[in-house]
């Protein structure tokens, strides 16, 4: 794979990351938590974690955060998304670098929804200056099991896919 | 890589289902209903209204700030917001609060109201802040 076809592959996989943050705003899940979240953007990330690696995650996330402010949300919203996004790349891919002999795709997806609700409440902990807020972390926490189960079960067949297709392209070039 | 999951995820969310479910039933907030409540309502990081919840109080609060605005309404001793600025309504879709330690939390619009029993003495150094 060469370096073109590495930041073509990058920007496809960021543009999905973007829609599917998109479209995530648009169905909250208000019946199991308030301000609970799918984290379906969350596929893309920890499957470029896997395929490409540490640096590039970090790149796809920032563009992905920035590019969602100025698409859809506002600065505020940002501070979160790239600070939770940041903590959760980089204990996906510790966990993925170190840990993958006993974790499979789904518990690195669910340490890294750990890290993002962990993140995101300390966020909210320091903007608001109170601690009170954490005792919302273990609701979120218990959410967020399901979720990253889904995504991680998700991210499975998408690196399974992703991995074929980057091989095709190799064996062509 | 491995593919399926396997005993070790397994392991890995029973302890945080399990570490979860104990901090929601034993930390935090205390499910004693209690006649003298305090809903102290903050913006911005600073106290902008304080309204003793009793059974016949009734009141309907603005609070308004350059980022948004919040309705919230006073009945029965619990309190609720049941009109906001901001975009994903998640302050009103919290609900009704009535209890010690109880909060709603609007983070577009930086407010947040909570509950505060005055006969608990462990909350009065959050109100000092």
């Amino acid at each position: 794979m060469n370096k073109t076809h590495r930041y073509i592959f990058l920007s496809l996989l960021t543009a999905a990351a973007l829609i599917l943050s998109i479209i995530e705003g648009m169905i909250p899940l208000p019946f199991i938590a308030p301000g609970a979240k799918l984290g379906l953007s969350n596929i893309v990330i920890l499957s470029v974690v896997v395929i490409f690696g540490f640096k590039d995650a970090l790149l796809v996330v920032i563009i992905r955060s920035i590019l969602l402010m100025l698409v859809a949300t506002n600065p505020i919203t940002f501070i979160y998304s790239i600070s939770s996004g940041i903590a959760s790349t980089i204990v996906m891919s510790f966990s993925c670098k170190y840990l993958k002999h006993f974790f499979s795709l789904i518990g690195i997806s669910v340490l890294g929804a750990m890290a993002h609700n962990t993140t995101q409440i300390t966020v909210a902990a320091i903007l608001f200056t109170t601690m009170n807020l954490y005792y919302y972390l273990p609701v979120l926490s218990l959410v967020s099991i399901f979720t990253g189960c889904f995504v991680g079960y998700t991210s499975i067949f998408v690196t399974d896919n992703l991995e074929k297709t980057l091989l095709k392209l190799g064996r062509e070039a | 890589m491995k593919k399926k999951i396997n005993k070790y995820d397994i392991g890995l969310i029973a302890s945080i289902i399990i570490i979860s479910v104990f901090f929601i039933l034993y930390g935090g907030r205390d499910a004693v209903i209690s006649n003298s409540k305090t809903a102290y309502i903050f913006s911005n990081n600073q106290q902008v209204g304080e309204y003793v919840l009793t059974d016949d109080f009734k009141d309907v609060v603005n609070i308004e700030t350059e980022t948004g605005y919040n309705i919230m309404n006073i009945e029965n001793g619990q309190i609720w917001i049941h009109e906001a600025s901001c975009p994903d309504k998640i302050c009103i879709q919290q609900g009704k609060i009535s209890r010690n330690g109880e909060m709603i939390v609007c983070i577009p619009n930086r407010m947040f109201i909570k509950i505060v029993d005055d006969n608990d003495e462990s909350e009065i150094d959050f109100i000092a802040d």
